[in-house]
């Protein structure tokens, strides 16, 4: 069954966006991830418009942020001020990252910056990811162990405009989250992602937050960072596609459902191993389409 | 169920028709673009009064547009685009069907003469800095046009091309892939003889976007702001709502 997306301007089967928006939704709420960072690559292999899947994605983080944020807002895990410093850096960043965003698409090169970020950062997860589930399983086979010092001081704890965060029990410069949210915002702006991948280990090794509040404060605050990329870019570049977002939404739910029930059952490392292999992979494909010679030199862009 | 709607309008039309002149009409004259739309199959089918040696010509052109082609190079171990070219008032689709694959040289002379069954002859570079090779890119443009089935050219009398019987009735499926543009598409049918026109008929077709899908289009570009908020309002909805379904599980 194929249905005709309006803005992406291309037919799509019905469920093949769907059960992609299933099989991300799954991995999500398997390992609490946001899935943006998997899902844009896919939208783009299955022959959605780099800008548009950019856009749409962004969109659709709008969404599940919002349902993923209300579980942590109950617990109390949402440091409020933190997130409110992280979204103006964000709201700077994604706002210079939409602008970025169109003069790349107006002279032709916005697909290859894409693919080209997410060859980057891809490649950095999903090494990081399976160093440390190597790590983790070789571990769990000898115990044992130390455990190294949470929180260093450094010279980024000697900058100015220091700020009391109670929440997260932090004396730190405001500078410091917000050039952290700046940086998200571009990446979220340019790659179609929530950027938690990257806020998340920021929020514990650079700021020094304790584990506890990170998730519920980079879900806050890449609510707005993503709505103000959904805003910008209908505004600017008109990619933002409505009926392409519902669907990945709705496969999303009914995925990320399934996939934090199972993750009670099943094993982490291995999991995690899994998902680093999967990410390894999208980023291995997206290498080779750009420096393998292409089968065709030209191509046209059609305006429309 | 075809051929006998195809002999049924065949009989229709003979009675009608004046002597040498082309009737011809379409199993469908507009095309919607909605939610379902994966492509268009249509006929264009009539008759016309012709003899052994006469060509039919079929030319199909789409709403005109801009394209720009860019080519990749490699540069510091990537495939990069680097140059590229904007071509203006291009058909962004062409079709055309030649009842012969090897035509009456003529009637070949003939189409040269009026610029038709060319989809490249009207189109200009759209000047940003002196290009070198022009007519060198102007080649691969259209190259790649075809190659991407932009320009679709097909010859001889053959089921997927052109069905002709005695000369006098013909039928021909055109095929109008998901990525066709809306507006009109100008059809014209020659019957040439020695490099004469025995006669000519045009008609169109109108590709629009309908219904759901055109609303979104146009919201979308008229009122970006308010698509922006309402696609915003809609993620966070969906997100609150999938949040109290999750909860209740």
């Amino acid at each position: 069954m194929y249905i005709y997306l309006p803005i992406a301007e291309v037919s799509m089967n019905i469920f093949a966006i769907s059960g992609l928006g299933a099989i991300v939704g799954f991995l999500s709420g398997l390992f609490g991830v946001g899935g943006g960072f998997l899902m844009t690559p896919l939208l783009i292999f299955l022959g959605i418009p780099a800008a548009v899947a950019v856009s749409t994605e962004a969109n659709q983080i709008v969404a599940s942020s919002v349902s993923g944020v209300i579980a942590h807002w109950r617990k109390k895990n949402v440091d409020f001020k933190m997130g409110f410093i992280l979204l103006i850096g964000g709201y700077i960043g994604s706002s210079f990252g939409v602008w970025l965003f169109a003069i790349l698409k107006d002279i032709g090169q916005i697909e290859l910056v894409i693919r080209l970020s997410y060859v980057v950062f891809l490649g950095m997860i999903g090494f990081l990811m399976a160093w440390e589930s190597t790590k983790a399983i070789l571990k769990s086979r000898t115990p044992g162990g130390t455990r190294g010092k949470l929180h260093q001081h450094n010279w980024l704890h000697g900058l100015p405009f220091k700020m009391r965060f109670r929440r997260s029990k932090l004396y730190i410069s405001a500078l410091l989250p917000l050039f952290i949210g700046a940086f998200v915002g571009v990446l979220s702006a340019i790659m179609g992602v929530g950027g938690g991948f990257i806020l998340v280990p920021a929020m514990i090794y650079v700021l020094g937050m304790p584990t506890a509040v990170v998730v519920g404060t980079s879900l806050f605050q890449i609510i707005f960072v993503t709505a103000n990329v959904t805003f910008l870019q209908s505004i600017t570049t008109q990619t933002v596609d409505i009926v392409l977002a519902g669907l990945l939404m709705l496969g999303g739910v009914i995925g990320a459902q399934i996939g934090s029930n199972a993750s009670s059952l099943l094993r982490g490392e291995q999991l995690r191993g899994l998902l680093a292999l999967l990410v390894l992979a999208v980023c291995f494909k997206l290498f080779a389409d750009l420096t393998l010679t292409p089968d065709d030199i030209y191509s046209i862009v059609i305006t429309r | 169920m075809m051929k006998r709607i195809f002999i049924l309008v065949f009989l229709f039309l003979s009675k009608i028709s004046f002597a040498n002149s082309i009737v011809a009409d379409l199993s469908i004259d507009s095309i919607n673009i909605n939610t379902g739309f994966n492509g268009a199959e249509l006929f264009l089918f009539g008759t016309y009064d012709g003899q052994d040696g006469d060509d039919l010509f079929i030319f199909i052109e789409g709403p005109k547009t801009e394209a720009t082609i860019y080519k990749k190079e490699y540069f510091y171990g990537i495939w990069i685009n680097r140059e590229n070219v904007t071509f203006k008032n291009i058909p962004s689709f062409y079709y055309s069907i030649f009842s012969s694959e090897k035509p009456n040289k003529q009637n070949l002379n003939y189409l040269k003469q009026y610029n038709l069954g060319n989809a490249d002859l009207k189109i200009s570079e759209i000047p940003k800095k002196s290009i070198k090779d022009m007519p060198q890119w102007k080649e691969t443009f259209k190259n790649k046009m075809i190659k991407d089935s932009h320009w679709i050219s097909k010859k001889g009398v053959k089921a997927e091309n052109i069905e002709i019987k005695n000369n006098k009735l013909f039928r021909a499926p055109v095929v109008l892939p998901a990525s066709v543009l809306p507006g009109e598409y100008k059809v014209k049918i020659l019957h040439l003889r020695d490099g004469l026109k025995i006669s000519e008929e045009n008609t169109n077709i109108f590709v629009r976007k309908t219904g759901f899908e055109a609303r979104i289009y146009s919201f979308a570009h008229n009122y970006s702001a308010f698509y922006g908020i309402f696609a915003i309002i809609l993620a966070i909805l969906a997100g609150y709502l999938a949040a109290l379904s999750f909860r209740k599980i």
